[in-house]
């Protein structure tokens, strides 16, 4: 009768229970930090590869259109992101423009993964620091509806445009919207190689002028073509 | 009753306390050794595999493009060619304002250049061949590259344009906030493009090259919109370009009686230059030749490297300034003639794979020029 009776009592100990789940919980505590270290960086390679395929996109439409083709990035805040209080660049969009007042989708809009932005530093984003305000089309209609609580005509954007012969241009002044003809043409120019990129990076990296990981497109403006530099 | 109760009762006792002996744990080591390791060259295989199919996946993906570039755009090449009065009417004294010989004939002319050949001697200002391994090409083609926004429509503007492999550092182009410790030397296919306000196709019309002089000129950090380098990267890892201008014997009805020779007759040696009287009276072409005339067909060829690659090289050279293998690249590509290019290609191939041990990938189409009238 003692037999069964002694093996039913051999259970873990209270001690035993704790130092396993001491063991499990301090190995858990090791891995997470790396593991979400490779989840955000894969998130930024995914995102910038995105970008650079998008960017040949949008030049190769403007070369096979024999026309002007912009991509624009959409700066607003989003209070679901990691940085709810500002305004970043979250998304892109491919924009073609054929006429004053007249703005049509050549894409649809492509949102960073969550937890990636594009700096908006000047060190890390050159080609980003000029923003316009977003305006109504001719119908009243917004081009970008941001998602979440931001109001369309509180996005701002920066745009780089796409012309036939394959070269890009940067828009630098706020009359690409408004002005005649020859002040629209003269908004955008040409920025010099060595200042000509822009940066994904993490955003908890969004105040640092030296972020730990990133991802960062340079687009030569006359040959259109994009190089990238990572870390 | 007591005795051999007690056997009994520290029976299962004993069980309890049995641990692993020695051997089972030095077995089961083993064992779990033997599958770690299996696990982590498996691990490691895929790994490298992995790395490496990507970095392939991704250079070439640039390789292509830049080969796109040059096809899509050799094959705009333009000469403009007209007709004319032989020379001999405009070299004349015309002081008196008569000419005293009457002109003869008609002849081909063009103000326009296409030249292919040696790029360590058509790129004045690039280096030797070790740094311009293989071929360049110069053509004029309507591509209408502007500075001034003004001419941003007028996509047809005639624009100079030339491609070459070049070995060069990123010192003046790479962004300030990335450490500036490595540069990185690379060869890369520059693109010479001079926009149409800097076209000096007409500044010297007997010589022709003023608008090829600033080809190869490294890049400058204070570029202006109106003033820029105007030769640039297009793809980093091009390790040369071959440049075959060629000709479809049967199109020219010349083929019959002559099975020895080749299509690339028209540049043998794979110069071609279209201010150059050669073949005269052959192919049917009367007695200028390919004087003014396009190549109709041009085979391009580029030899792609992976990144992966040219950073173990650049590492592996000694310092990362010396180009590792443009001499021997260029040296090859001379040692056999234009017909003889796929056993060449061989052996570059050849050389890359045995002696540096490095990924590549060679690309090659033929272009048919749609400028080039080849017809007497």
């Amino acid at each position: 009768m003692s037999f069964p009776q002694r093996r039913h009592n051999r259970a873990f100990t209270l001690i035993e229970m704790i130092s396993v789940i001491g063991i499990i919980a301090l190995l858990v505590a090791l891995v997470t930090p790396t593991l979400l270290d490779v989840i955000r960086s894969t998130r930024l390679s995914a995102s910038g590869d995105s970008l650079v395929n998008r960017l040949s996109l949008a030049q190769q439409s403007a070369v096979s259109m024999g026309s002007e083709v912009e991509m624009r990035f959409y700066r607003y805040t989003n209070s679901s992101a990691e940085r709810p209080g500002e305004e970043l660049f979250y998304a892109y969009q491919v924009v073609h423009s054929p006429q004053a007042g007249v703005e049509r989708a050549l894409s649809e809009v492509y949102y960073l993964e969550s937890g990636i932005i594009l700096s908006r530093l000047e060190q890390l984003s050159p080609l980003l620091q000029t923003v316009n305000g977003q305006r109504p089309n001719a119908d009243g209609n917004y081009l970008f509806k941001p998602p979440g609580n931001a109001q369309p005509d509180n996005v701002s954007y920066a745009a780089m445009r796409f012309f036939a012969d394959g070269s890009m241009r940067m828009l630098t002044s706020s009359s690409a919207t408004t002005g005649d003809l020859d002040s629209r043409a003269r908004a955008y120019t040409v920025p010099t190689f060595n200042k000509s990129y822009l940066t994904i990076i993490e955003s908890k990296d969004a105040q640092s002028a030296q972020p730990r990981n990133f991802f960062c497109v340079q687009i030569d403006a006359y040959t259109g073509k994009t190089r990238v530099y990572r870390p | 009753m007591n005795v051999p109760l007690l056997p009994m009762a520290g029976r299962p006792h004993r069980r309890a306390a049995r641990a692993f002996t020695l051997v089972e744990i030095l077995v089961s080591l083993g064992v779990l050794a033997i599958l770690l390791l299996i696990s982590a060259e498996v691990i490691g295989t895929v790994q490298t595999t992995w790395s490496n199919t990507n970095a392939r996946v991704s250079q070439f993906r640039e390789a292509r493009t830049a080969f796109d570039i040059i096809t899509r755009n050799l094959s705009q090449a333009s000469l403009n060619t007209y007709l004319d009065y032989d020379n001999n009417y405009l070299s004349q004294d015309d002081t008196a304002g008569v000419s005293p010989i009457a002109p003869t004939r008609y002849q081909r002319k063009s103000d326009l250049r296409f030249v292919s050949g040696k790029a360590s001697t058509l790129v004045p200002s690039g280096g030797g061949a070790g740094i311009l391994p293989g071929h360049a090409v110069f053509f004029q083609a309507p591509l209408g590259v502007a500075h001034d926004p003004a001419f941003a429509g007028l996509d047809r503007l005639l624009c100079g344009r030339g491609y070459f492999v070049q070995f060069t550092s990123d010192e003046f182009f790479r962004p300030e906030f990335i450490a500036s410790g490595s540069l990185r030397f690379r060869y890369r296919l520059m693109e010479y493009s001079p926009p149409a306000e800097q076209n000096l196709i007409y500044t010297d019309p007997t010589v022709k090259a003023a608008w090829m002089a600033k080809a190869g000129v490294p890049l400058q950090t204070n570029e202006t919109s109106v003033d820029r380098s105007l030769t640039r990267p297009v793809a980093d890892n091009i390790v040369a370009l071959v440049i075959s201008p060629m000709v479809d014997l049967s199109a020219t009805g010349a083929t019959a009686g002559s099975g020895s020779r080749s299509s690339t007759l028209i540049a043998e040696n794979f110069e071609y230059d279209s201010e150059q009287l050669t073949l005269a009276n052959q192919l049917g072409l009367g007695q200028q030749g390919t004087q003014y005339l396009l190549p109709p067909l041009v085979r391009v060829v580029l030899v792609a490297i992976d990144e992966t690659s040219a950073e173990r090289l650049s590492q592996t050279s000694g310092s990362p300034s010396t180009a590792p293998f443009g001499t021997q690249i260029s040296d090859l590509i001379t040692s056999r003639p234009a017909s003889q290019l796929n056993q060449t290609l061989d052996d570059i191939g050849k050389i890359l794979r045995e002696q540096y041990r490095v990924n590549y990938r060679i690309f090659s189409a033929t272009v048919s020029l749609r400028g080039a009238k080849w017809s007497t």
